[in-house]
């Protein structure tokens, strides 16, 4: 009996290992609570599935918080999937609402890579919809507790898998022990496809510290470098002056790390992990080369979007590549269309408040803007005579333009953005609020509608912003007019390599993603391309080519100190042992963009990757040009290069440290010289007055 | 040593004979002679009857030999102490050796039977007698019988009053407490850098805005009132001139060779008689240069020449001091080789002295220079001695604090002089402490309105060692009566003390700190040294600025108003360049410390002649 027992017990084991799912929440998507309010709502999320994931069995655990004095026969809550929908429900009464939805193949978006969840609500408080309108307590919070449960393939991993798509699941990058300048543009080119993929940990390992629980990762370098075992994974080889592309697919038995739901007595869920040794796919995707030009083509190649995002094989060999066509967009980038933004036109309806929201970047366009032109157009319902409408827009939560709907029902909208109201990176809402004159909510409750043709609706900048000092508000489109040159100090090459990444996709974090920055090491460099190009230079601290950068606010190769304003107090102090990053973005002698970074410490790789990634925050208020940064910090600074509040402490140098231990002897020394001459000025008066004496 | 001499014929009826001088000029001479013991060749020489050239050419024509190597005649010092200079100095003759039982005699007139029977009466022996030049016989005579007097120049003051000589620089207490102080900051600077600097800051700050306000108050009250007590021209006709007292004017010179003869010619143009004046050039032992320019001299010329026997130190004020000796006036004046006094000057003095209270001693002229348009240096020169009397010299003399005399034209009472104990041979600005000594006696000193014209240094190294001289002097005279400050408080009491403080004291200090400062703005200006704001609180900088702003701009403008006052449009603008000026001062200061030290009595002697202006009568 107890054989039986344990064999049914295995066999439950078994179903709940073989059910092992990877967990999902919104919350780890960036998807925090989010409000749906007004009389009508919706609010919409777009996830990434990766391809391993197995969507039949994968489920969406919603969890909705609603307002409690909305009337609940009256008040409804629609899930819509792939803009089908897919559940519809009164609001329950529990003060958090649990739905469970069961996802299949069509849940997913046509290319099968996204799950679009739409949310839209139709709320009552009352009887009367015209004192609906803009109750503060009409609303309902979805939890960013909510999570998909994913289920792992187990058979057929690679169904879906390709070129095109393995980017998205990567986690890794290795590159060989020993870096070349075409290793580390590998490196960047790839981080920086990592990262637009919105991967947020992205590991860079030289070959030789690999950890061996990778099993989805990116090699690069060029065949000579890879070591032999890993070559050997390779099916394909390129031949000479050819670039190679090669995605790597294996099954192996490893122990895998599974989460399962365990619900309490109170119906909480908890998730408890759950250790196998299961099927695990491994990928490896192989970015090599014949020879350095092969290797060249295979990355110029993976700056392609164009090409890489065709690429459905599990290979893909390169004879020549160009990264020229890439550019989609507007050449003089000082137009972005709202579709440009990610814009879609979406047709709105109700009273009250109609939002749309957009987002756009200060790198969107060539040069940083100093002004921008808002240029908004679209339709609307006719308003009777008496109705009131309004059309509203803001600018990062700011009103910055309103006006009257007239019964025309065309909008033509405009309005300005000033520098000052501008951040690096913002967010445009559009606003409808229509009232019905005549009180009488029912009726109009349908016959308000409103879209915005975002094709047509744009944002325009002529003006670009200029300031004496560039400052990091202004990275990186200081740096996309013009070529962009790497220069890397060969010593400290090899901990770049994710900085690299870092940069490379900052520089082409935008809508136009057409920056192909040179590599060079500092003692190659032909030093007229300081003037001639943008420079983003990764230094050794003491690189000699520092002393080449007589424009920079701080000499880095140099000790020194920085002082606050106000009470002159040392607030930073460069000290070689503790690991920080600095970064200083200035105009060079050709009025060039140029940005230095160094690192101190031992974790040299950690100091340049912290400055790289803290210089791309939102810095718009602050002009500052200094940044200083560890793994948890960030200073920034505004200095320039006479500033009162810097100070070389290095100034005094050997000297100082000598005066230091031998202050007191010199005193000593001063004072026995103060003595002899006292003796010598005695000795003289006595003589002169001798003389006389006799 | 046969020597023709024809007593059948006096020297005298020689030169009549030639025409040289008349039969009343040797009536006069006579008289004047018997009234004031003087010998005939004398006065015939040293009061304008008959130069030197002439006199030489008129007894040579008649058969006479000069000896021209008398300094090398060997010299029996028996045959001397029988000798007294004073006596000697008046005779142009000095016995100077026994030999085949005659007495060797030098003699300028060898017919001179009073002299000869001056010889028979001393040593009974008939004398021998070798015609020499006058000069010659003068230089014997004070090399070899002025010891005790050159003596009494150097050590009478040291002997007498020897609190008040600059013999010692440095008392011990004074070089204890400068060291001291030298060595604590030093000191304090290495162990508490910062707190210190700023104190030194302070203490140098303040001191240079009291320093400031001072000049500016004196400036200020100076300004409201006429320096000079004015005599009028009406007053000096008065003046009967046989009531005129003796008065002597002592012209210092060394190597001035160049200058004799303009110097002689502008003494003679002096509205004072003749017999009157008691003009001696003080000529060094070894300065055969100038004798030999005297002996030049082609024209008959009032002056009568002392060699001041060699001694250190060799200063002007020993020189004078030694001259003192032989002076026979009332009064006594100095002028430099290049000065040309206004020709009234004596009589107006003279005028001023009888209307003045008794305890007036000392009667200053104002200065001025004849050359002041002439370059860069001179103008300055001239802005600054325009301030300086203009303002300065009255604001001390309004607010009764003693008065530094300038170095010439200064006119004594010749009792209350010696009554001082002369001047100080150690000090190298004697004028200026004779100013101070005087004062502590409670004597006065008045500004007379006249003016004597010297010649302004225009050449640069020139102007250095002139000015180190000066600031050397105001250095020993304040170490010298700084030497116990108590003392010096009683005898001339707050005010004196005070404004000795800020205006002797304070000159070298001032030009010794402001290279210092200067370099320490120029430093913040052109690197903004953050360590330089680190020494300078906001309060310390403001005073700062204050002293740097307002300092400056207020003297700038008090020169201005100076030659305003005095019409010299022409220099207003000039006055801009003070700051470059002064820093020529600070050269000279340091110059002069390191001389206060090495070699504290040297006199740097000032080139004169150097002016390419001759015209005397510049107003």
């Amino acid at each position: 009996m107890n054989k039986v027992l344990s064999f049914f017990l295995f066999l439950m084991l078994l179903a709940g290992v073989t059910s092992a799912q990877s967990i999902v929440t919104f919350k780890s998507l960036g998807y925090d609570d989010d409000v749906i309010s007004g009389v009508s709502g919706s609010s919409a999320y777009f996830i990434r599935i990766d391809p391993s994931v197995q969507i039949e069995g994968s489920k969406l655990v919603m969890f909705i918080e609603p307002s409690q004095v909305l009337l609940r026969a009256h008040s409804y809550l629609n899930i819509m999937i792939n803009d089908k929908p897919v559940y519809s429900t009164h609001l329950a009464p529990d003060s958090i609402i649990r739905y469970t939805i069961k996802l299949d193949r069509a849940s997913l978006t046509e290319d099968k890579k996204y799950l679009k969840v739409q949310i839209r609500t139709l709320l009552n408080v009352t009887d009367d919809k015209c004192k609906d309108v803009d109750n503060p307590s009409m609303w309902v919070k979805i939890k960013g507790t909510s999570y998909l449960s994913l289920l792992k393939t187990t058979t057929n991993f690679f169904n879906n898998v390709n070129i095109s798509n393995c980017f998205d699941t990567k986690r890794a990058i290795i590159y060989p022990a020993n870096p070349s300048l075409i290793d580390l543009k590998a490196v960047g080119w790839v981080y920086a496809r990592l990262k637009r993929t919105q991967i947020k940990q992205i590991k860079v390992y030289p070959s030789n510290h690999v950890p061996d629980s990778l099993t989805n990762y990116v090699v690069v370098g060029n065949m000579g470098s890879i070591p032999e075992d890993r070559k050997q994974l390779l099916k394909v080889k390129p031949q000479e002056g050819q670039g190679l592309l090669y995605l790597r697919k294996d099954v192996v038995m490893r122990p895998d790390t599974g989460m399962r739901e365990v619900f309490k007595k109170n119906n909480d869920i908890t998730f408890e992990k759950v250790v196998s040794i299961q099927p695990v796919p491994m990928e490896v995707l192989f970015v090599t080369g014949y020879s350095d030009e092969g290797y060249n083509n295979a990355i110029t190649t993976l700056a392609n979007s164009n090409v890489i995002n065709s690429s459905f094989g599990d290979f893909l060999i390169i004879n020549k590549a160009e990264n020229t066509g890439v550019k989609t967009i507007d050449e003089s980038k000082s137009r972005l269309t709202l579709k440009d933004m990610g814009g879609l036109t979406s047709f709105l309806q109700g009273i009250g408040s109609l939002k749309n929201t957009y987002s756009f970047k200060n790198s969107d366009f060539a040069f940083t803007p100093k002004e921008i032109e808002i240029k908004i157009v679209g339709n609307y319902a006719n308003l009777n005579v008496n109705d009131r409408g309004f059309f509203n827009i803001y600018l990062n939560g700011i009103l910055i333009s309103s006006e009257k709907l007239d019964p025309s029902g065309k909008l033509n909208a405009s309005a300005i953005i000033n520098r000052y109201e501008l951040q690096k990176f913002n967010t445009l809402e559009t606003e409808f609020r229509l009232y019905p004159g005549n009180g009488n909510c029912e009726n109009s409750f349908t016959n308000y509608f409103a879209e915005i043709n975002v094709a047509k609706s744009y944002l325009q900048t002529k003006i670009p912003f200029i300031a004496n000092n560039l400052s990091f508000y202004q990275y990186p489109e200081a740096f996309n007019t013009g070529k962009t040159t790497i220069v890397l100090s060969r010593k400290t090459a090899a901990a770049t390599a994710a900085t690299i990444g870092e940069i490379i996709y900052e520089l082409n974090n935008n809508l136009h993603a057409d920056n192909f920055p040179d590599f060079v090491f500092s003692d190659q460099l032909d030093k007229s391309i300081l003037k001639k190009n943008n420079i983003i230079a990764l230094l050794e601290k003491d690189d000699p080519i520092m002393k080449e950068f007589p424009d920079a606010p701080i000499h880095f190769e140099r000790s020194f100190r920085l002082y606050n304003n106000e009470n002159n107090k040392v607030v930073y102090e460069l000290n070689d042992t503790v690991s920080n990053g600095l970064a200083q973005i200035f105009y060079g002698r050709g009025n060039n963009g140029t940005l230095i970074i160094t690192g101190t410490g031992h974790k040299l790789d950690q100091a340049f990757l912290s400055a790289a990634k803290s210089i791309t925050d939102q810095l718009s208020t602050l002009s500052s040009n200094i940044c200083i940064s560890d793994e948890f910090n960030k200073y920034l600074f505004n200095i320039s290069k006479d500033s009162d509040n810097l100070e070389y402490t290095d100034a005094k140098g050997s000297f100082a440290q000598f005066w230091e231990a031998y202050n007191l002897y010199i005193l000593l020394v001063i004072l026995v010289l103060i003595l002899i001459s006292f003796l010598y000025v005695r000795s003289r008066v006595q003589k002169s007055q001798e003389s006389f004496n006799d | 040593m046969s020597n023709f001499i024809d007593e059948s014929i006096p020297v005298h009826d020689i030169l009549i004979q030639d025409g040289f001088i008349t039969e009343q000029d040797l009536v006069a001479i006579r008289d004047f002679s018997d009234r004031s013991g003087i010998s005939i060749i004398k006065i015939m020489l040293t009061f304008g009857y008959i130069s030197r050239k002439n006199y030489e050419a008129s007894l040579m024509h008649h058969g006479y030999t000069f000896n021209r190597e008398v300094r090398h005649e060997p010299i029996d010092s028996e045959v001397l102490k029988r000798l007294d200079l004073k006596h000697i100095s008046n005779v142009f003759a000095l016995p100077i050796r026994i030999e085949d039982n005659k007495v060797v005699t030098l003699m300028a007139d060898p017919t001179d039977q009073d002299f000869i029977n001056f010889v028979y009466d001393t040593y009974g022996l008939e004398p021998e007698i070798i015609l020499a030049s006058d000069l010659d016989i003068c230089w014997m005579s004070h090399k070899l019988l002025g010891e005790p007097y050159v003596k009494s120049a150097v050590f009478e003051l040291m002997k007498s009053d020897p609190d008040a000589s600059a013999v010692i620089t440095f008392s011990n207490n004074q070089m204890y407490f400068i060291f001291g102080i030298i060595g604590l900051t030093v000191a304090l600077l290495f162990v508490r850098f910062t707190i210190t600097a700023i104190t030194l800051n302070v203490i140098v700050s303040t001191f240079f805005l009291i320093s400031i306000v001072f000049k500016l108050f004196l400036a200020l009250t100076g300004s409201r009132f006429e320096l000079h007590q004015a005599v009028t021209k009406e007053e000096v006709k008065e003046v009967d001139d046989d009531d005129m007292p003796i008065y002597t004017i002592h012209l210092p010179v060394y190597k001035e060779d160049k200058l004799i003869k303009k110097l002689i010619w502008n003494l003679q143009s002096l509205d004072y008689p003749r017999e009157k004046l008691d003009i001696k050039l003080l000529i060094e032992e070894d300065d055969d240069k100038t004798l030999n320019a005297v002996r030049d001299l082609n024209f008959p010329a009032i002056f009568d020449v002392v060699v001041v026997p060699f001694h250190m130190p060799k200063t002007k004020p020993k020189a004078c001091n030694y001259g003192l000796h032989f002076s026979r006036g009332k009064y006594l004046t100095i002028y430099d080789a290049e000065d040309i006094p206004d020709t009234d000057q004596l009589k107006k003095v003279i005028v001023l002295f009888n209307k003045l209270p008794a305890h007036y001693i000392c009667i200053q002229c104002a200065l001025n220079y004849f050359n002041r348009n002439e370059n860069f240096l001179t103008r300055m020169f001239t802005l600054e001695y325009s301030y300086w009397f203009d303002y300065m010299l009255p604001g001390l003399d309004t607010l009764d604090i003693p008065i530094p005399l300038g170095g010439t034209s200064n006119h004594f009472k010749l009792d209350k002089l010696i009554e001082l104990g002369g001047w100080d041979p150690f000090n190298v600005t004697e004028d200026a402490d004779l100013g101070v000594r005087a004062y502590a006696k409670g004597y006065k000193v008045s500004i007379i309105n006249s003016t004597t014209y010297e010649e302004a240094n225009n050449e640069p190294f020139n102007w250095i060692r002139q000015r180190s001289r000066w600031i050397k002097g105001y250095m020993q005279s304040y170490l010298v009566h700084m030497r116990n400050p108590y003392k010096l408080y009683k005898k001339i009491g707050l005010k004196g003390f005070l404004g000795f403080n800020f205006f002797i004291g304070a000159t070298p200090v001032t030009f010794l700190l402001y290279p210092v400062l200067l370099s320490v703005f120029v430093f913040y200006v052109v690197f903004d040294f953050a360590f330089i704001k680190a020494l300078f609180p906001d309060w310390v900088l403001f005073i700062s600025i204050f002293n740097l702003i307002v300092g400056n701009v207020l003297m700038v403008y008090i020169n201005m108003m100076a030659v305003f006052k005095r019409r010299y449009y022409e220099l207003i603008l000039f006055a801009l360049a003070n700051p470059i000026y002064w820093l020529l001062h600070s050269i000279s200061a340091y110059k002069g410390l390191y001389q206060l030290i090495v070699k504290p009595f040297y006199w740097e002697k000032t080139n004169h002649g150097l002016s390419k202006v001759n015209n005397a009568t510049t107003k």
